[in-house]
């Protein structure tokens, strides 16, 4: 057995150990060959030892136990003197064990020829000594319930409690079944006094047979028979549970057929729970339906409904109860059209019931319980009325004392004129469920069914959504305002279907966060035993949902964070100890959602960054002038990391800095339409957050004209827009505008120098008196774009384009609209980066504009 | 949501073991709490964390299911441990089940019968 080999030694060691006691045991009896305790001892260790070589598959081993062991269950439950052949016997089957085991472990677990040569004899000699016991196997087990039974204290305890029958029934696919059995016994003898069990608790454990045949039990209790039900269902894999209550007098030690039950048989079945659950019904009563209808009986305004009744207690007769009942409602109340099982079905194992009822009185057992057959009962009627006729009609038709009506929805009118396919019959139906009362269901009831969906399947469908929601724009745009009444609710419709779809679709493709976040205790785990650093994870927020297109992109992105984190931030248990903190460190992922974003932070409780290590570094790499670092806020110190070709690491560890820096991290995350932000405070720790986008394929934004483009900003960065007076608000600083804002100073950008490289007017805000800016927001710093105008905010699908048509990442993808014309997504990030690359290097070493630079970069 | 998911103390020694019952409790609506890789961790963590719910291998180095289950069960009476059996240890499981144990599951573990069991096993109220 290949899975046994991580515990041959575990196995070897344990053997060695029981066999020894074993042998000790062994020669004690060998004093005492009559000590019960003694006796008991060797059993339980040949059964150990048993359970152990079966579990690693040493048959060798095992047969041979097997065989001990029956030996001295016979003098376990015969309490007399061992003989002396029979002791020798064993002691040389030990002997020939401890030479199977040493044999097995110089072959590392191969069981030679030898060791079965040495097993089949051991066999033989030990079965030759069974044989003289010459007792059949079960002989003993009568004898010996007999003698619990006439126990003086079980006839005292008789006299006050009550006696019940019990029958259990375990799953067919229970493992294990012997110990489900003696579960149920040790339940059992909590709850009274167990008298005699069918098989023998003795013979659970090797025998399989009780799958099939189930368990019966006689137990005396003065606890209610519900209870002992109840409690007995709880068990795993017990399916059935039937108690009869017996009489106190007469013989009561064996299930002789001459007793009559006091009581009705209760059956309580455990799949009541699943009664509400319907999986293929509305499919069956459509066709049913359609069959109907096709037999031309007027139906009117009949309603259809699906109902499950479920018989719990006192069932006298089961399929007599539901034939009447279905030919009471046929006849007085509507129409059955469908019913499981069938009133066929029922009338005819109603006579094979009335038959059995007569044989009841001579057999009442057997009979029992075939007539307790079936107690569930399903069927689809049509009624002119409501479900509250159906409930009443049921109440008072019958003694059924469980009835579940639930109402299908189900409009056939409708469906009568339009031919549907399968597929849009479900999607309808998965909408209509979803918005459906769930009151009918009970919490647990339902189960989920999942269907795997290929991502790339899940992309098309959301282009086609797309394609539709252009559509939809289209035919509103073609209609114009000519349309009529008609058209507009048509459209109208179609907007909430297609706005429902695409909904949809966002929620099959959104996941919750926890995807990324599991992946992490373990990282941590790894990593900080290999950089020998104590670090703990929290998480919050693992249930926030992020598009299932970002996890992989956030999972490398987190996996650089948080390496970094670790290797960089924290300090080890000792530094940290030093400093006043805790032993070990603690790394947080939070994430929650805002809006369109989903924002995460990454924390850590480490040493923090430093800005001065960060400028001297920025220095040596000549990134920045020492001039230039002097004037830097901590803040821009610290986005320095975000540059590329940084990295702080005074040494590259093997864990970090795998040639993914921090600036390809903040590509990406900018590539996602999010933005990074660092905060660090030397000593305390750092902390990075992330916004991103909960969704990358629909966004709102606001489209605005600008040359010869149409363009789309999304609108999580805008801020706001508004008209400045060019002379009043406009200043220049070399060659950068600014404009003035609630006392803010806002570097102004020419849209038209980024995109669209035909317009490049310099000169023209001299002649205008008016523009209109979009305020944007990217990295926490404010941008005022100039546009030529606006055209509304609309909701957009993206398509990615190509990187050819887009090498300096200035758009983020294209939007088509209803009329055919194309707008570009601006990556407002890239060209503000882009502005300020430009514009740093240029101005601020030139000495001219020093003084009014040194104004600007301070506001900055 | 954590506040209603029931808390879990999963105890095996083998890695691969933990993470297949962490990945079906999670996914379950359970929280595990907690990792034990023997019985004598099991204790510790037991006493730390007092799961709802202790998942207890059988065979484990340093000290067994078995002596932990003891051990636990003296310490709290109410404690609900599920055994993790191998096929073939019926009798063992039985003595888990004499000493206190409230089920069994069985290696290979099939997700449904896992849930199955601390479903039972949350059912079952700590007098009965």
């Amino acid at each position: 057995m290949n899975a046994g080999e991580e515990y041959l030694d575990l196995f070897f060691d344990e053997v060695d150990t029981s066999l020894e006691a074993l042998n000790q045991q062994l020669s004690l009896l060998s004093k005492n060959p009559g000590q019960v305790s003694i006796i008991a001892e060797i059993f339980r260790i040949v059964h150990t030892v048993k359970g152990m070589a079966a579990t690693i598959g040493f048959n060798t081993i095992s047969r041979v136990c097997h065989r001990m062991e029956e030996l001295f269950d016979f003098y376990r439950k015969n309490p007399q003197e061992v003989p002396t052949q029979t002791i020798q016997s064993e002691l040389k089957a030990l002997d020939g064990l401890f030479k199977i085991v040493e044999n097995l472990s110089s072959n590392e677990g191969e069981e030679s020829s030898i060791s079965k040569t040495l097993s089949d004899a051991l066999c033989k000699e030990l079965e030759e000594e069974l044989k003289k016991l010459n007792v059949p196997k079960n002989a003993n087990v009568p004898k010996n319930t007999k003698a619990l039974a006439q126990t003086p204290i079980i006839e005292q305890a008789v006299s006050r409690e009550r006696k019940f029958e019990i029958k259990v029934k375990f799953a067919e696919d229970c493992l294990m079944p012997g110990v489900r059995a003696f579960m149920t016994t040790q339940v059992l003898e909590k709850n009274g006094h167990l008298l005699e069990s069918d098989p023998p608790s003795e013979s659970f454990l090797d025998n399989i047979e009780i799958v099939s045949s189930g368990l019966k039990a006689i137990i005396t209790s003065s606890k209610p028979l519900e209870q002992i039900q109840s409690r007995l269902l709880k068990i795993s894999d017990v399916i059935e549970v039937e108690v009869l209550e017996r009489e106190m007098s007469g013989s009561s030690h064996n299930l002789s057929a001459e007793q009559i039950p006091i009581s009705l048989p209760i059956t309580v079945t455990k799949s009541i729970k699943e009664i509400n659950y319907y999986e293929k019904s509305p499919e069956q009563i459509e066709k049913l339906l359609s069959d109907f209808q096709r037999h031309e009986i007027a139906i009117g305004n009949l309603n259809a409904f699906q109902v499950d009744l479920v018989l719990t207690d006192e069932v006298v007769n089961a399929e007599e109860q539901f034939f009447n009942l279905l030919n009471n409602l046929n006849e007085y109340l509507g129409q059955i059209i469908y019913s499981y099982p069938s009133i066929l079905e029922l009338g005819q194992k109603q006579e094979n019931s009335s038959e059995a009822k007569t044989l009841t009185n001579l057999l009442n057992v057997e009979a029992a319980k075939f007539i307790a057959h079936s107690e569930k009962l399903h069927f689809v009627l049509l009624v002119d009325g409501s479900h509250k006729n159906i409930l009443d009609f049921l109440s008072d038709a019958c003694e059924l004392n469980k009835v579940e009506v639930k109402e299908i929805e189900f409009d056939w009118q409708k469906k009568a004129e339009t031919e549907q396919s399968p597929e849009a019959q479900t999607e309808v139906k998965s909408i209509q469920e979803e918005n459906k009362d769930l009151s009918f269901t009970k919490s647990g009831d339902v189960k989920t069914a999942f269907v795997r969906v290929n991502m790339a399947t899940l992309e098309s469908l959301m282009n086609s959504v797309g394609e539709l929601v252009i559509n939809h724009n289209r035919i509103k745009l073609a209609m114009g305002d000519g349309a009529t009444n008609e058209e507009r609710s048509i459209l109208q419709y179609l907007h909430q279907v297609t706005t429902k779809i695409q909904q949809l679709v966002m929620s099959i493709r959104m996941v919750p966060i926890n995807q990324v976040f599991t992946r992490f205790p373990r990282f941590i785990r790894d990593m900080s035993r290999e950089l020998k650093k104590e670090v703990l994870l929290e998480v919050e927020g693992e249930n926030t949902e992020i598009d299932r297109l970002m996890v992989d992109e956030l999972n490398e992105v987190f996996i650089h964070l948080v390496r970094n984190a670790i290797d960089h931030g924290m300090e080890t248990a000792e530094e940290r100890l030093e400093k006043g903190k805790s032993k070990a460190g603690t790394i947080k992922m939070q994430a929650y959602a805002q809006g369109n974003n989903v924002f995460i932070t990454i924390t850590d409780d480490g040493k923090g960054i430093d800005p001065q290590n960060i400028k001297k570094k920025a220095i040596q790499k000549g990134l920045l002038t020492a001039e230039e670092a002097e004037i830097m806020s901590h803040n821009e110190v610290l986005e320095l990391i975000f540059a590329i070709g940084f990295s702080t690491a005074d040494k590259v560890s093997d864990l970090s800095g795998r040639g993914v820096g921090m600036d390809v991290v903040k590509s990406r995350i900018s590539s996602l339409g999010g933005q990074i932000f660092i905060n660090s405070v030397v000593g305390e720790g750092t902390s990075i957050r992330l916004s991103i986008p909960s969704t990358i394929s629909i966004i709102q934004a606001l489209l605005i004209n600008e040359g010869n483009g149409l363009y789309a900003i999304p609108l999580s960065q805008i801020k706001e827009i508004v008209s400045i007076n060019v002379l009043a608000q406009v200043y220049e600083i070399g060659s950068c505008d600014i404009i003035l804002l609630h006392n803010e100073t806002i570097p102004l950008i020419r849209l038209g120098k980024y995109i669209d490289l035909e317009k490049v007017s310099e000169n023209n805000l001299k002649n205008q008196s008016n523009i209109l800016v979009v305020i944007v927001n990217s990295e926490e710093k404010n941008y005022a774009f100039i546009i030529d105008s606006l055209v509304g905010q609309q909701e957009i699908v993206i398509k990615p384009i190509s990187h050819k048509a887009n090498q300096e990442g200035l758009v983020n993808g294209a939007t088509v609209f209803g009329d055919g014309r194309v707008a570009m997504i601006l990556n407002i990030d890239q060209i503000t980066k882009m502005y300020l690359l430009e514009h740093e290097s240029r101005e601020f070493p030139n000495d001219d504009t020093g003084e009014e630079a040194l104004y600007w970069a301070s506001r900055y | 949501m954590s506040h209603t998911a029931p808390s879990v103390l999963i105890v095996d020694d083998a890695l691969f073991m933990r993470t297949v019952l962490r990945d079906i409790l999670t996914k379950n609506g359970y929280q595990v709490i907690g990792e034990a890789t023997n019985g004598h961790e099991a204790i510790e963590r037991y006493q730390e964390l007092h799961p709802d719910i202790t998942t207890m291998d059988i065979t484990m180095p340093e000290l067994d299911g078995i002596a932990a289950l003891k051990k636990i069960m003296e310490i709290d009476q109410t404690a609900k441990i599920i055994m993790c059996s191998a096929m073939g240890q019926q009798g063992i499981v039985v003595e888990a089940i004499k000493q206190g144990a409230c089920d069994f599951i069985i290696k290979p573990f099939q997700p449904n019968r896992v849930v199955q069991a601390l479903e039972k096993a949350l059912q079952v109220s700590a007098g009965e």
